[in-house]
């Protein structure tokens, strides 16, 4: 049996007898009160105070009340009164009305006991059938069969409406674990490709019996850059990993980071020939600086990768109101509508060959966007009608400042 | 026995290539998709090695291309995506075979040769005809129990003279499946090798030429 199941024990006393029993003794009870009553009243309307019933015989009979007190023999041998026979007899009478008639009503009350409560057991399990689904649906579940729902037909009862729930509560779920898988597997694809290369590298090279020092040198060139690209990778996924939550917080001059990451790319720019024209006005926020730093150098790298050769990057830094704002712009390539709308997923590569070349891994742009969430503000990409992009990050700034 | 190579991270292309030629293979590689797609129509090949996550034209698209256009070409798909739903996914598009990355070359070099052996009329593992025996996968030739010393292109022509059992193959055909699309289509590298072929095969000729059709054993 699975670990799953094991924890799953059958209530022991189930909600459908609990119901079947608890409506069968209301009714009972209500039952009993009603048959008791009747007794009651029966019995009182039966046994009048006996000189007034006599009264009553003696007119409806038109004798004279004297008569009643006129001696008659008993069987038994001995002396009676006229009213004392009738009494008598009506008192037997009584009796024997009174008790066919308990008789009768403890038949009649075990017999609707015994009916309601099977009637009770059918209704209940037929109000709790739903639930049975509910349970079924939610035990078949498990992280890859995500898929099943209830899908609970009927009247839009409690039930019902807590089967919605469940279906939309799965929706939910179904799609945070789709979003994980596709994650998890993106992941992997952009860690094992730079691994293929170096295997592929390694088995070739080294199988290769004529092998030259000049064959050995292009493998470790290759194995260099691939080992080059998983370490950013990794980094990169830390970040994104760091970036689910606000760690540290601390006075943070957007400026200066920026600034910091300009001249940290300062070489690979150089390499393209491109240039940095800034305006760098102090905006100061309250945040974790580490990840601010790869916010900027993310932004940065993008436009270096990305920027035609030779041309001028344009970096913003300024405070606009309560927000401080961080803008990159540079030319290339015309962006599509529907790429604008992706370029902050994880691991979305504007799909041409000449970007693959480039090398980015499809994740500058979504630690920027998780990065500027985490702190409460937002990130806006915009097509230039020139060609290029132009991208704006804004940060709720520091109320001191 | 000619490869094709559609794979976007051209370190892995380029490395995956110069192990295929190595291994005596006419390698072609394409960098996306649409030209993949484009190369395999043009060229008549064995087995066509296929990223999945490519560029242009998605792997599953050039799959399911040149599954409906009837190219004779054996598919191995090739993804860094292992799990047990892209496998199928990729075999259920018509690929032949399946490897994930990373991958031992010597896997990749063995299945290639596995699929190539599927080709119609399929072939034994081991090609044998008048005296003549060779073996794909260890590389050898023998002919009546002697070692051959070939050349790859040498061992190619044979090898394919051996698949076609008996039958002519044209010169079109060798310089198609044994060189790779850098051959100059009006070059005499063919006669050329089956020339040097003859003679290391020795006495008694047992290479025909037929004239102006092409060769046969």
């Amino acid at each position: 049996m699975s670990p799953r199941k094991q924890g799953f024990r059958r209530p022991s006393l189930s909600l459908r007898l609990r119901l079947t029993l608890s409506y069968g003794a209301v009714f009972f009870a209500v039952a009993l009160v009603m048959v008791l009553l009747g007794y009651v009243l029966i019995r009182q309307a039966l046994i009048h105070d006996p000189a007034e019933f006599l009264d009553r015989l003696a007119s409806a009979l038109h004798l004279p009340p004297s008569y009643l007190n006129d001696q008659i023999p008993t069987p038994s041998g001995g002396d009676q009164t006229v009213g004392a026979f009738m009494r008598q007899i009506q008192d037997e009478t009584v009796e024997t009305l009174l008790h066919g008639l308990t008789v009768i009503s403890f038949w009649a009350l075990a017999i609707a006991a015994a009916v309601s409560i099977g009637v009770g057991w059918l209704v209940a399990g037929r109000m709790l059938r739903p639930l049975n689904e509910i349970v079924d649906v939610a035990r078949s579940l498990s992280a890859s069969t995500l898929d099943e729902r209830i899908s609970l037909g009927g009247p839009r009862d409690e039930l019902k409406v807590l089967a919605d729930t469940f279906d939309e509560m799965l929706d939910r779920l179904e799609s945070a674990f789709s979003a994980q898988r596709e994650f998890a597997a993106n992941a992997s694809h952009e860690l094992r490709t730079p691994l293929a290369i170096v295997r592929t590298e390694l088995d070739v090279t080294l199988a290769d019996p004529d092998a030259t020092l000049e064959d050995y040198r292009r493998m470790a060139g290759t194995m260099r850059k691939a080992v080059a690209r998983s370490e950013d990778v990794v980094e990169k996924l830390l970040v994104l990993a760091q970036s689910e939550e606000l760690r540290d917080r601390r006075d943070v001059d957007l400026a200066a980071v920026t600034s910091a990451a300009i001249a940290r790319h300062q070489p690979a720019a150089d390499a393209r020939s491109l240039t940095f024209s800034t305006d760098l006005q102090p905006a100061h926020i309250t945040g974790d600086l580490a990840l601010l730093e790869s916010l900027a150098d993310n932004l940065i790298d993008n436009s270096v990768r990305y920027a035609p050769e030779g041309e001028a990057i344009a970096v913003t830094t300024l405070r606009d109101g309560a927000i401080a704002r961080l803008r990159v712009e540079n030319g290339g390539e015309t962006v599509s509508v529907d790429d604008l709308s992706r370029l902050f997923e994880r691991f979305y590569r504007r799909d041409t060959s000449r970007n693959r070349a480039k090398g980015g891994s499809g994740l500058g742009l979504a630690i920027v966007a998780a990065v500027a969430k985490v702190h409460g503000g937002s990130v806006h990409a915009a097509g230039r009608a020139s060609g290029g992009l132009v991208v704006t990050v804004d940060l709720p700034g520091d109320r001191h400042t | 026995m000619r490869v094709l190579v559609i794979e976007d991270e051209e370190d892995l292309a380029n490395a995956i290539a110069r192990g295929l030629r190595k291994q005596g293979m006419a390698v072609d590689v394409a960098f996306d998709g649409l030209d993949g797609l484009h190369k395999a129509r043009l060229n008549d090949y064995d087995v066509v090695v296929l990223d999945r996550n490519l560029p242009g034209l998605h792997g599953d698209e050039v799959c399911r291309r040149l599954v409906a256009l009837r190219v004779p070409a054996r598919i191995l798909m090739l993804t860094a995506a292992g799990g047990l739903r892209d496998k199928v996914a990729g075999l259920t598009l018509g690929a032949d075979d399946y490897l994930g990355k990373p991958f031992a070359f010597e896997e990749l070099v063995a299945r290639l040769l596995a699929l190539a052996r599927r080709a119609s009329p399929p072939r034994p593992p081991v090609l044998q005809r008048a005296g003549l025996e060779l073996d794909p996968a260890s590389r050898r030739a023998t002919r009546d129990g002697n070692e051959l010393d070939l050349t790859k292109k040498e061992f190619g022509v044979l090898e394919l003279l051996l698949a076609a059992d008996g039958a002519v193959v044209s010169s079109e055909q060798l310089l198609e499946k044994v060189w790779d699309e850098n051959a100059d289509p009006f070059t005499n590298v063919v006669r050329v090798t089956v020339m040097t072929l003859r003679k290391k095969l020795g006495e008694p000729a047992i290479v025909e030429t037929v004239a102006g059709v092409g060769y046969r054993i």
